[in-house]
């Protein structure tokens, strides 16, 4: 049974359960809606529902890090054993795409970290009670359903933040290892207007009229393509992680018993390939944006 | 875009809190684990590749002091051979020298010996030879003196010769 939306918020939302229950006979709607829902707010801060499973991520990781830290011994036993195969196999599989363990070195304390946000909170959301527990929020003669957590990639709040520090680390970084003009020059490529007299009448190059000003607007293009680098990377975890959230739910509320187990094995997967994928991505972006720009490596160009 | 941010309620509060809560992670993570981690990885890499270098110049000294005692026990056993081998000829050589000692001792001896029992012979015969002309004497004198019978005659040549004999 579906239910009418209570507000102009959930008009974009997914409905997937309407079961309507209530002693006072009013509408109670389960809804997946596509932004993470205001649980309570400090002075003018909210916290979402997204927010506080990210927080929960945060604890989690930091719980996680003194306990290795404390357990640390030459000879390594227990957690200690799972960390380092986690971080040896991170660095193997780094090293392969940077081709250079100094790239590795210098990228891993943040992409490894990534890594493990984003599949913390990836798992989280599949945890029972993430989604389910919560309150029923009424406007007026409708209600709706709240749940104290969801899961934090399922908010484009947390994807777009990491897309955002991600994208312009790799930018920080491109300018540390190659200098700030030749960085520059990748997106506004303005050594190739400048080199256009030049290859005219020194080097008699007259192709290069036509020539330089398309390298020019390509290095153009690569400035756009940051822009959709902050839009692939944010709405394909959002994407993914969401649309496991409601195919969850609708296997749920279509049979609750043994019908979501399956999925929920998938949905594990997911959640560790999609933060792969997105660690992968931004390692590769700061090894492409760390690489000499083509045309300032050869200058025969 | 405004749908999009509308849509999606994203709010410059949320991000930054996310951003807050992604740099936590980064600095509690590097802090508390990676850099540790590492350390640890490091120092153990360090350590295995020590401790190979070390096992390899051990197995070399090992190799070269077991090439070293084998080269001294043979050139030991050469030595002993050839003290053997000298101490073999020096004892030839000393029995050979005691063996012509002894002979020229014994020879000596002998000489000695023969030249003593000459004396004594030469002594004995000079002994004999007064004594038999003692006899001679004496028994000349007795025939001289008494007419003796043949019978007599015969017996006192036979007491003649064996005292003779006697000496």
């Amino acid at each position: 049974m579906t239910t009418a939306s209570p507000t102009a918020d959930t008009v974009n939302s997914i409905e997937h359960d309407s079961a309507t229950v209530s002693a006072t006979e009013q509408h109670v709607s389960h809804e997946a809606t596509l932004f993470a829902e205001p649980i309570f707010t400090i002075q003018n801060f909210t916290v979402t529902n997204a927010l506080l499973t990210s927080w929960v991520a945060v604890g989690c990781i930091i719980i996680l890090s003194l306990l290795i830290r404390r357990k640390i011994q030459t000879v390594p036993r227990g957690i200690q054993n799972v960390a380092e195969a986690l971080l040896s196999g991170a660095t193997n599989l780094a090293d392969s795409i940077t081709g250079s363990p100094e790239k590795t070195a210098r990228f891993m304390p943040i992409v490894f970290p990534l890594f493990v946000f984003i599949l913390i909170n990836n798992w989280l959301g599949l945890l029972p009670g993430v989604g389910t527990i919560g309150f029923i929020e009424t406007h007026g003669q409708e209600s709706a359903f709240v749940p104290l957590f969801r899961g934090g990639t399922a908010d484009l709040n947390l994807t777009l933040a990491l897309a955002i520090v991600t994208v312009v680390l790799t930018h920080i970084f491109g300018v540390i290892a190659t200098g700030a003009w030749s960085h520059l020059n990748r997106f506004v490529s303005f050594n190739v207007l400048l080199e256009i007299p030049k290859e005219i009448f020194v080097k008699k190059n007259f192709a290069a009229i036509l020539i330089n000003p398309i390298k020019f607007f390509v290095g153009l293009i690569e400035t756009v393509g940051e822009l959709a680098k902050v839009a692939s990377l944010s709405f394909r975890l959002f994407g993914n992680i969401f649309a496991g959230e409601v195919l969850l739910g609708t296997m749920a509320a279509l049979f609750a018993y043994i019908l979501p187990t399956p999925f929920m094995f998938l949905e594990v997967m997911v959640g560790f390939i999609q933060a792969m994928i997105f660690a992968i991505l931004v390692l590769m972006f700061l090894t492409v944006l760390t690489t000499e720009h083509e045309h300032e490596a050869s200058p025969s160009h | 875009m405004e749908s999009i941010v509308s849509t999606f309620h994203i709010n410059w509060a949320s991000l930054i809190a996310q951003m807050v809560n992604f740099a936590l992670v980064v600095g509690v993570l590097w802090y508390f684990a990676f850099k540790p981690l590492s350390k640890a990885m490091d120092a153990r890499s360090k350590h295995i590749e020590q401790s190979l270098k070390d096992a390899e110049a051990i197995t070399q000294k090992l190799e070269a002091t077991n090439a070293e005692s084998n080269r001294i026990v043979i050139e030991a056993k050469q030595q002993a051979d050839q003290i053997i081998k000298d101490a073999r000829v020096l004892a030839e050589s000393q029995k050979e020298q005691a063996l012509a000692k002894v002979k020229e001792q014994s020879a000596s001896i002998v000489a000695a010996s023969k030249v003593q029992i000459e004396q004594l012979k030469n002594q004995a015969v000079a002994q004999a030879s007064a004594e038999l002309g003692e006899i001679v004497a004496q028994a000349a004198g007795a025939v001289i003196s008494q007419k003796l019978s043949s019978e007599a005659d015969r017996k006192m040549i036979e007491k003649v010769l064996e005292q003779a004999k006697r000496l």
